[in-house]
């Protein structure tokens, strides 16, 4: 069997809050190959936005990793220096969030800052730089490319602010795409149209996704394999359709049946 | 009917430029006309940005319409401050940090006198245990509670004051999915016992089709479209209800 | 560190209360009481902190002046707070025209140096204790106002008051029950700086020879004296300095670690 692109191994992240520790994550494995969707679904306060910025140590100040190894391609993220890790986050795993527009920068234009990324990546400016960003823009469908790049983001929309985001995602065409919550500050229609234009993009650039979610309904539309998280534990792993078939774990179970009644129509 | 919009609307003057000269007006509702039915549940969806909190806020009376008016049945409604009552998404600011659950919920007991000083603890407990919280919170201020936990105790502050109508503006979808339906069920369970009536609000189409009876869709300020649950959900006219509809119970696998 | 200031700004300022509380019974010598053969002594068994250039025992007039000071700072405070939290409370919640006229008041108010305002009206009235007192309080409210009427702008947007609206709450209840208590702690926080800035004015005042008058003493007149002694007594301008500074710093304490407590 083919090893995965990224492989946890009982990964721990502990909080400090006022003195007293609090175990956010506690010993999570879990592996996303390459292409693959994976969904990591959730209630909130359970540990899924945190274990996914413990990958590549974007985590606050209060927040340390207490154990564990995160396997990228083989090689252990948890060891490497902030340094090295800069070469990774943005080029080889790209994140984006939940609420895009306070993600950018209010004070440079979008061409700005998707120049910026490009420069880290990619090295290249000027003209040249010009002319990608307006091609990544045309990526993720973008009509008027040319009036986005001269905007604000507070002048856009907050689904065109998460367009952007992918955009200067896929500027160093990762081989990961970590997705926390990209669609849940936005309406379903611009839900809908995100989560379509992620999935476009996918089969394009044959990045692999870990999409963290506490909607099931989107689990269900695009994830291969689903991890169940609660209470800082994976307590259950299974491909998509046989986890709505047959959840094991109780709160799988309370889940679904949550699902059922008020998820989706 | 106990409630009725006729021909609300609501406008927002900006005022824009160095001296305030140029002048953008924001039409937030516009025109809108209904009736709720007593003791049945009217829900209203729409995306963000539709209108939907300002109408809620309207009928609740925080803010004044532009123009229109909201009439009232007298038979059920008296007192509006007392008979109307209102539910919001955010719980936690929904409550005053420096209130313990005891006095928050003593408050509108006091206000409108309903009870004597020494019945009074009696009748917190009993709200409690109406909206399925536990004695030992009494003392907590809401730090010290659960999302859930604090959108019971402001619907046991709503219903402290036994109202006939309920407007409930998106009051779970700040919550845990397995919370939401915890609550939708005790909204289900609140209304047949107390015969309440409810104005429920709500971006997720799922959810109000768990509640409601009638359904009026609105966007940009306007609706676009009424009637009841089933009609809605089957066959639906408008192709912006359509859209909603498909995109909330798309099935369609994009793997 | 982060538990260190609250306590330790309380147990300074306790024990000036208590000093100021207890002077009569603690204090060595009259205050006033002159003894021409110990003239500019300096610090010794018989005058712990040595005596001024009228024979008048240091220590003692030092107990005394912390009751003065401490009182013109605190009721000085208490005045411009009450004043602040009313016209501040007032202008946030009705709006509108009144919310002009009370900010443009701030406005005018702010646009006067405090300080000459105060000489001013010192040298028209008589300069006594009271008279400080409540001039410092009339002149130093515009920042509590300024602050209250932020916060009550900001909270009155939150939903528990629209809650309270909707419950049928009257007006008088929903400021006094909702938006003050929620908008007190950066008023605290304030007011306790408001205080060692008020002892400050005094001993400024006091200085310029119309603060507190001669021979009540006070931190600043104590210093003024000292102004003449300087080249050869530096206990008389050293002790009542640091007594000034171990107050404002004993204040400041206090407001930062209420600052971090009340969030």
């Amino acid at each position: 069997m083919q090893r995965p692109l990224l492989e946890v191994k009982d990964l721990a992240v502990d909080f400090i809050v006022s003195g007293q520790k609090i175990e956010a994550v506690k010993k999570i494995s879990f592996s996303v190959f390459a292409q693959e969707t994976v969904v990591i679904a959730g209630e909130s306060g359970s540990g899924k936005t945190v274990s996914c910025l413990a990958l590549t140590k974007l985590l606050p100040a209060n927040a340390h990793i207490r154990c564990g190894e995160v396997l990228f391609r083989g090689r252990n993220l948890v060891s490497f220096s902030e340094q090295a890790l800069q070469a990774i986050r943005g080029s080889k795993i790209a994140y984006c969030f939940q609420e895009p527009t306070s993600y950018l920068n209010p004070v440079y234009t979008i061409e700005e800052q998707i120049k910026e990324v490009l420069w880290f990546c990619q090295h290249i400016k000027g003209k040249q730089a010009r002319n990608y960003a307006i091609h990544l823009l045309e990526q993720v469908k973008i009509k008027e490319p040319l009036r986005v790049l001269t905007s604000y983001p507070h002048q856009l929309s907050g689904g065109m602010n998460q367009r952007v985001f992918l955009a200067m995602g896929l500027a160093g065409r990762p081989e990961l795409f970590i997705a926390d919550e990209p669609t849940t500050a936005l309406d379903v229609t611009i839900e809908q149209e995100i989560l379509k234009l992620l999935m476009d993009l996918k089969k394009e650039y044959n990045f692999a996704l870990l999409f963290i979610t506490h909607n099931l309904a989107i689990a269900r539309k695009i994830a291969q394999r689903v991890y169940i998280m609660h209470q800082g534990l994976i307590v259950e792993e299974k491909k998509t359709e046989e986890l709505f078939s047959n959840p094991e774990h109780q709160h799988a179970k309370e889940l679904i049946a949550a699902y059922e009644k008020i998820g989706k129509i | 009917m106990i409630i009725q919009a006729d021909n609300i609307s609501k406008v927002y003057t900006l005022e824009r430029g160095i001296l305030g000269s140029k002048k953008i007006t924001i039409q937030a509702i516009d025109k809108v006309s209904f009736i709720v039915k007593e003791f049945t549940t009217l829900g209203i969806v729409g995306e963000s940005g539709s209108g939907k909190t300002t109408l809620a806020k309207i009928i609740a009376r925080l803010l004044e319409p532009t123009s229109g008016c909201i009439k009232v049945n007298p038979v059920y409604i008296q007192d509006f401050r007392k008979d109307v009552q209102i539910i919001f998404q955010n719980p936690l600011s929904s409550l005053n940090p420096k209130m313990r659950v005891c006095d928050t919920l003593r408050e509108p007991l006091l206000i409108h006198r309903l009870v004597k000083r020494n019945e009074e603890e009696e009748k917190v407990l009993e709200l409690l245990k109406l909206v399925g919280l536990e004695n030992n919170l009494f003392y907590r201020y809401p730090h010290q509670l659960s999302g859930g936990q604090r959108q019971r105790v402001c619907i046991a502050r709503a219903l402290a004051v036994e109202p006939k109508v309920l407007i409930l503006d998106e009051p779970i979808s700040s919550l845990d999915l397995t919370v939401q339906v915890k609550m939708l069920d005790l909204f289900v369970q609140l209304k047949e016992k107390l015969r309440l009536t409810y104005l429920f609000i709500s971006h997720n189409l799922a959810v109000i089709k768990y509640v409601a009876d009638s359904v009026i869709v609105m966007k940009e300020g306007r609706i676009v479209e009424e009637g009841n649950l089933k009609d809605i959900f089957e066959h639906p006219q408008e192709t912006y209800t359509k859209n909603l509809i498909a995109c909330a119970g798309c099935k369609e696998l994009m793997k | 560190m982060r538990d260190f200031y609250l306590p330790a700004g309380l147990v300074i300022i306790s024990f000036l209360a208590v000093v100021a509380l207890l002077a009569p019974l603690i204090s060595p010598y009259e205050p006033t009481v002159m003894d021409n053969a110990q003239l500019l002594s300096p610090p010794s068994r018989q005058h712990l902190l040595g005596t001024d250039s009228l024979g008048r025992d240091l220590l003692s007039r030092l107990i005394w002046g912390t009751r003065i000071s401490l009182s013109i700072g605190i009721i000085a405070v208490g005045i411009s707070t009450v004043i602040g939290i009313f016209l501040g409370s007032v202008a946030g919640f009705y709006g509108g025209r009144l919310d002009s006229l009370i900010m443009r008041l701030v406005d005018i108010m702010l646009c006067f140096p405090t300080f000459f305002l105060i000489l001013a009206v010192v040298s028209v009235l008589e300069p006594s204790l009271y008279n400080i007192m409540i001039i410092i309080g009339l002149t130093s409210w515009m920042s509590a106002a300024r602050l209250v009427r932020s916060e009550i702008l900001s909270l009155k947007e939150r939903q528990f008051i629209q809650a309270a609206v909707a419950l049928g709450a009257s007006q008088l209840r929903i400021i006094f029950r909702h938006l003050l208590p929620n908008a007190l702690a950066p008023v605290l926080v304030h007011a306790t700086l408001g205080i060692a800035s008020a002892i400050l004015l005094e001993s400024g005042l006091s200085f310029l020879g119309l603060g507190v008058q001669p021979p009540t003493p006070s931190w600043g007149n104590i210093l003024i004296e000292a102004k003449s002694t300087l080249g050869v007594a530096w206990w008389i301008t050293v002790f009542p300095g640091l007594a000034i500074l171990v107050t404002i710093l004993g204040f400041y304490f206090i407001a930062e670690g209420l600052k971090k407590k009340l969030g």
